[in-house]
């Protein structure tokens, strides 16, 4: 039991340097307030107005309302504690915190299921020397643009490799955290990784970058995925590495946590063994050849055209979704149109 | 109609005054100069340092400064400008200033951007003309790269690129026939502005940048034939930055137009080409 003058400190400092807003201290104060004056004026002002009804709202109205704006309050409060604990967590291990943030613009992230237009949230967001996670939700930006509605939310670690690779995916068979997010990997091969794990993982890759694939993805990287990251889907992009959960770990727990780094310490490790020395064959052909040797130098990754990124389709979950959420809406068009029609009376 | 027709009779003078005084401004704002490139009358405007500087002209005066000090003065008096550019790039010291310069190049190169350019540099020269967007489109699926970010990339480039096809002050930033083969001359101008910033902030003096703008601008002569090559890759490098940091297209365009105005002022053909691009050598 952590002494109350400490606890109290975490909390100041987690306000201060979250911001009032950004901290929910804003949000936790403000419908405090609300709660109390909600409340107040259903217990004086209703029974005033409905007489008749005055039992039936003080006695059922009156606590179905308190309840709810209670749980509320003690949901907002959980947040803060979570972020209170994480960012002192953080601190002492020399990472930087950001309990929540909200952007009106695109994601700066590269992973095939962030959303290309539309904003953002991310909260619980991580940021260390080559590595960051956060839980990664999509929202319509200003203008109201967003590509990606139907996508549920995720959590990522992010974090450098060595060298420029491939665009390489790796996708649970059973629960894929992708798919769950509404995305398909549309383009490319499906390789197995190796016979073993044929049943457990799908690799995608890019057309002709099958034995490159299979050079970094070796059967002990995906023991090693299996061991410490069940559940996960891995994505290579461009020069990082995206480790994505479809639920969030307890991060807020030290022991979680500390587990999360170690995890992503020895991924990171054995990544960056496999793609120290890779070299795309395909590229240095091009080069070769003379395809583009005036300005050979362009193209920074080293990684040829083709093997820069694999295409991504909705999931057939993401459809159902879709349709699911569109199927009323155009039931109740239809019917409209066929009463206007004569086709049907209501 | 006629009462119309009998009040524009009775009042005849004033609508008559109200057509000259339009007509007035309009002339005057037609024949008025428009501003020069702001240029320090305290540094050279010509000479290799005056031809190294102007490499970093359009993101030195959009920063408010002025093309051809090397000290940055505008930045060096103003506790505002200086303190933005400190939080705007994170220049807390030297060491920090030397690795931003260092890194910049790498900064600003993106894999698929920089590699689907390169594709359409290919294809022009082999054509002889600035594929269009189509044509890029296709020639990318062929080579393996297709999905919403190939898609993303051609249509910003494509839409940027209407957008610099504008006169500024008389001259065209992208005519028809030109391609722009890379974006490799927005950090070469970033480079350059910034190697002056760190004097500014005292991280450096004049003749210690000195190298760095022989270097900076050396390599950008290497890349580029000429200067509107260059400041065409230096604005859709420029765009294409605010893009890729989540900007929507369009509105990363209209940001741009301070960057058009410069480069027209750095050619300054109104006044007879008279402005640095064109009198300084490539």
């Amino acid at each position: 039991m952590e002494h109350p003058a400490l606890v109290m400190r975490s909390w100041s400092r987690f306000i201060r340097s979250q911001g009032l807003s950004g901290s929910g201290f804003l949000a936790f104060v403000g419908g405090a307030v609300f709660a109390a004056a909600v409340v107040a004026v259903a217990w004086v002002v209703v029974p005033l107005l409905l007489p008749s009804q005055e039992l039936l709202i003080r006695a059922i109205g009156v606590p179905l309302l308190l309840a709810g704006l209670v749980l509320s309050l003690a949901l907002t409060l959980r947040s803060m504690r979570r972020g209170v604990l994480l960012q002192s967590w953080a601190r002492h291990r020399g990472l930087g915190y950001v309990h929540q943030h909200r952007a009106t613009r695109n994601s700066p992230w590269s992973g095939a299921p962030f959303p290309r237009t539309g904003g953002y949230v991310v909260r619980h967001h991580l940021i260390g020397d080559g590595f960051e996670s956060a839980r990664f939700r999509s929202v319509p930006d200003g203008r109201g643009y967003h590509s990606a509605g139907l996508v549920d939310s995720f959590t990522f670690v992010r974090f450098d490799l060595p060298t420029f690779v491939p665009h390489l995916v790796v996708t649970g068979n059973r629960r894929s955290v992708l798919r769950a997010a509404g995305l398909a990997i549309g383009s490319g091969r499906k390789l197995g990784g190796s016979i073993e794990f044929d049943s457990v993982f799908t690799l995608h890759c890019p057309a002709d970058y099958e034995r490159d694939a299979l050079y970094i993805f070796t059967p002990d990287l995906l023991a090693l995925l299996i061991d410490h990251a069940p559940g996960c889907d891995l994505e290579l992009v461009d020069n990082s590495a995206y480790l994505y959960f479809s639920r969030e770990p307890k991060i807020w727990n030290e022991r979680v946590a500390d587990d999360l780094l170690a995890v992503v310490d020895r991924l990171r490790r054995k990544l960056e063994r496999q793609t120290r020395s890779y070299a795309d064959g395909t590229r240095e052909r091009e080069v070769g050849a003379g395809a583009s040797s005036s300005s050979a130098s362009a193209a920074a990754s080293g990684v040829s055209l083709g093997g820069l990124r694999l295409a991504s389709k909705t999931s057939t979950r993401g459809r159902a979704v879709a349709l699911a959420v569109w199927m009323p809406g155009f039931a109740v068009i239809a019917v409209v149109v066929a009463q206007a029609l004569g086709w049907i009376s209501l | 109609m006629d009462d119309v027709v009998q009040w524009l009779s009775e009042n005849w003078g004033w609508v008559a005054a109200i057509v000259v005084g339009i007509l007035v401004v309009a002339a005057a704002l037609n024949l008025l100069p428009d501003a020069r490139i702001p240029t320090s009358p305290d540094f050279p405007t010509s000479g290799d340092e005056a031809r190294d500087l102007a490499v970093g002209a359009i993101q030195i005066v959009t920063s408010e400064g002025k093309w051809n000090d090397p000290e940055s003065h505008t930045i060096r008096d103003s506790k505002g400008l200086r303190s933005r550019l400190v939080s705007m790039w994170g220049l807390t010291d030297r060491e920090s200033w030397l690795e931003t310069l260092e890194e910049l190049p790498q900064r600003r190169t993106d894999s698929l951007r920089d590699s689907l350019l390169e594709l359409r540099a290919e294809l022009a020269r082999t054509s002889g003309r600035r594929p269009s967007q189509r044509e890029w489109l296709a020639a990318a699926k062929e080579r393996g790269a297709s999905g919403r970010d190939v898609k993303s990339v051609i249509n910003a480039v494509t839409e940027i690129e209407k957008s610099l096809k504008k006169s500024a002050l008389r001259t065209v930033v992208l005519p028809a026939g030109a391609t722009i083969e890379s974006v490799r001359g927005y950090a070469q101008g970033q480079q350059i502005a910034l190697a002056t910033w760190g004097v500014a902030l005292g991280f450096a003096t004049r003749e210690d940048i000195r190298p760095v703008l022989r270097q900076v601008s050396a390599e950008a002569r290497r890349d580029f034939g000429s200067w509107e090559e260059f400041g065409r890759s230096y604005l859709l490098g420029r765009v294409m930055r605010l893009v890729e940091q989540g900007m929507p297209v369009e509105k990363a365009i209209e940001k741009n137009d301070d960057g058009i105005r410069a480069y027209g002022q750095l050619f300054d053909a109104k006044r007879g080409n008279s402005g640095p691009w064109s009198t300084l050598p490539w």
